[in-house]
């Protein structure tokens, strides 16, 4: 399998009040095509802080990272953008659906900001694939939590990204809803598209290929309890 | 889904606060097309019931005073005459706003017969009507040749005149207009013809021969055509013949006591004087009515008011468009965010807020528009109210030119009114939204 995200020496230091946090330290990173995987760790020790960098939405204080070639660093912030259009979903813990917006319009929103046309059938495979196509009309507040979160990975997928970002997406499901996305999640592979998920949860993070363990901002190498 | 279906339905979310935003927007903006179409309207109609006044500007010689000049279109008496030079120069210099002239000539004529002393006002025979439009006749009508003349209702009454009836003057006596009673004329040249009857040219205003001398003392009689009803002016004792009479009454081929002109745009009648006494020596002129002047004057500083009144207007509820954006982005900080993460751009953020202004300027604009139509009645009968002079009819007239431009200026207000919201939420990162 061909190696589809690198980091190196992946540093990020936020700075609170004259006070520096160093939430990531030299992180030095793989993930392949078509792999599913988790990465746990207590809270705090920078599994947001990674996932929010290897999704453009934020940039390292130092390292680098590249996604299919693409150095994240040289890039300016328009073309952080196109690489979340094009390239990335993002699925995160309180699942941020737009209110006012049905379930089928919140997952069409991305392609507006792509400048492309929905298609009518891959929305319904999308919907059928995450079991969400009897709540197409409906609001996000008429909605479960499960399938709020359902509709938030079809509307991560509507771009066609090759790569999924989940930070902590059960984190606000019971176990059944979780174990159901986490399943989905899973089924992602078959089409090619890595899967990198956060999560608390030691077993729902068995079900990926693998899982990458965190703490103090730098890879443990031994698991942790979180 | 596009971007405008997005923006109208976050606005769709906080009904109340865009309610109070479109209704300052709706007020601001029906002002001001109130204010355009009335002012529009206004001018338009002015314009019209000068053009129905035939004369718009009345040159005399100067030495009569500025009140008597007015006068003379009501019938008074003018000394001097302005010679033939004078008035061809006059309409000459005046001929690109000109559309039609009418010289007038006053005498006094004395009618044997009844043993009167006539004032007599000669006028184009065919442009009476154009020169005095709003006359209303008890009996009879305009003349329709040169012998056939209209009379005051004060003459009418005095002599026991009638339609049909006769009248005869004195011609060629060379007696001035200002001179005292003339001479007894001889009865036996009544009905002569004088070659000052032929018609006179309209352009020039002057008969093609003048009379002859020899015709001295040489009476001519004239039916009377046409009596009118009380004016309440000087018609009322006046004579009214055709020009070619008074020339032969005053045995003057050449002067004229004041020359009239009707103007293509009467609205001009104030630039064509001021350039006709500024040019010419020696004489004055005057607008057909003061009235409408001190009426365009008030209309002028009730335009400055109105004005300033939509400005106050537009910058109230230009601020109340800002305020209401800015709410709505603040309030939706996190799914600006979230917008942000699925890919969309500074800009687009930008346009969705920016759209928000403009549907609420839009919509409020439109409806104002809609509004202020639909109430011009009152608005009018409101304007009647205040002002010393209104024009008969309606006066604001739907004139889409209007409504479009007060549409622009209503999303003029919503795009300066969403730069700063649209700035503020194009700045927003995906980070801070999805963090907190
Ligand atoms: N915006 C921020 N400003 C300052 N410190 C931050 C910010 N975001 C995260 N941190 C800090 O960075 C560290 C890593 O946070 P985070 O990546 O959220 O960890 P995790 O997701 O593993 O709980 C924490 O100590 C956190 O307090
Ligand atoms: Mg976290």
């Amino acid at each position: 399998m061909s190696v589809l995200i690198q980091t190196k020496n992946l540093e990020k230091v936020y700075h609170r009040g004259g006070e520096a946090v160093h939430a990531l330290r030299g992180v030095e990173l793989e993930f392949h095509k078509g792999e599913f995987a988790t990465i746990v760790g207590p809270s705090g020790s920078g599994k947001t802080t990674l996932l929010h960098i290897l999704g453009c939405l934020d940039r390292p204080s130092g390292g680098t990272v590249e996604i299919d070639g693409i150095s994240l660093s040289d890039i300016s912030g328009s073309g952080q953008d196109r690489i979340r259009r094009e390239m990335i979903g993002f699925v995160f813990q309180e699942f941020h659906l737009i209110p006012s917006l049905s379930v089928a319009d919140n997952i069409l929103l991305p392609l507006l900001f792509s400048r492309k046309e929905p298609d009518p059938g891959y929305l319904d495979h999308l919907m059928e694939t995450v079991g969400i196509v009897h709540r197409k009309d409906h609001r996000p507040n008429q909605l479960s939590g499960g399938e709020m979160q359902r509709a938030a990975v079809a509307r991560a997928l509507i771009n066609r990204p090759q790569v999924l970002l989940a930070d902590e997406p059960s984190g606000n499901l019971d176990t059944d809803n979780s174990i159901r996305i986490f399943k989905l999640l899973d089924s992602l592979k078959q089409e090619g598209i890595t899967v990198i998920v956060v999560t608390h949860n030691m077993e729902l993070a068995q079900m990926a290929d693998r899982q990458v363990h965190f703490r103090d901002g730098r890879l443990a190498d031994d698991p942790v309890r979180c | 889904m596009g971007f405008l279906k997005l923006s109208l339905k976050n606005i769709a979310r906080n009904r109340t606060r865009n309610l109070i935003t479109l209704t300052s927007i709706l007020i601001a903006v029906g002002v001001l097309f109130s204010v355009v179409s009335y002012d529009r309207g206004f001018s338009r109609s002015l314009e019209r019931e000068m053009r129905r006044t035939g004369v718009h500007v009345t040159v005399v010689p100067t030495g009569c005073p500025h009140e008597a000049a007015t006068l003379l279109l009501h019938g008074g008496v003018v000394p001097d005459r302005l010679d033939r030079k004078t008035v061809e120069g006059i309409k000459d210099h005046v001929s690109d706003q000109a559309e039609g002239y009418y010289p007038m000539l006053l005498a006094q004529a004395h009618d044997p017969r009844r043993d009167r002393l006539d004032l007599v006002y000669g006028m184009p025979g065919d442009g009476m009507a154009d020169i005095k439009p709003q006359w209303q006749f008890s009996a009879g009508a305009f003349p329709e040749n040169e012998e056939e003349i209209v009379i005051g209702r004060s003459v009418a009454a005095r002599d026991g005149l009638r339609v049909g009836d006769s009248v005869a003057y004195r011609t060629n006596t060379g007696l001035p207009a200002d001179a005292g009673h003339p001479e007894v004329g001889r009865p036996d040249t009544v009905g002569k013809d004088t070659p000052g009857a032929d018609t006179p040219d309209m352009v020039t205003g002057y008969a093609e021969q003048p009379p002859r001398a020899d015709d001295a003392d040489s009476v001519r009689t004239f039916r009377i055509a046409g009596i009118l009803r009380t004016t309440g002016t000087q018609d009322d004792d006046a004579v009214f013949v055709p020009l070619s009479v008074t020339r032969a009454i005053l045995g003057d081929a050449e002067g004229i006591t004041a020359l009239g002109i009707r103007l293509e745009h009467p609205g001009a009648a104030t630039r064509v004087i001021r350039d006709i006494e500024r040019s010419f020596a020696g004489v004055q002129a005057v607008t057909a009515d003061d009235l409408l002047e001190t009426v365009a004057g008030v209309v002028q500083s009730a335009r400055v008011l109105s004005f300033s009144m939509v400005i106050l207007v537009a910058v109230v509820s230009g601020s109340g468009v800002l305020n209401a954006v800015l709410m709505t982005v603040f309030e939706r900080t996190r799914e600006i965010g979230t917008m942000r993460s699925l890919g969309a751009s500074r800009l687009d953020i930008f346009r969705l807020t920016m759209n928000e202004a403009l549907v609420l300027t839009f919509i409020g604009g439109a409806a104002g528009i809609v509004l202020a139509n639909l109430g011009a009645p009152v608005i009018e009968s409101f304007v009647r109210g205040f002002l010393p002079y209104v024009p008969e009819g309606r006066n604001i007239v739907f004139d889409p030119l209007v409504a479009l431009g007060s549409l622009i200026f209503s999303m003029v207000i919503g795009v300066l009114a969403g730069l700063y919201p649209a700035w503020r939420a194009s700045g927003i990162t995906p980070i801070e939204a999805i963090r907190n």
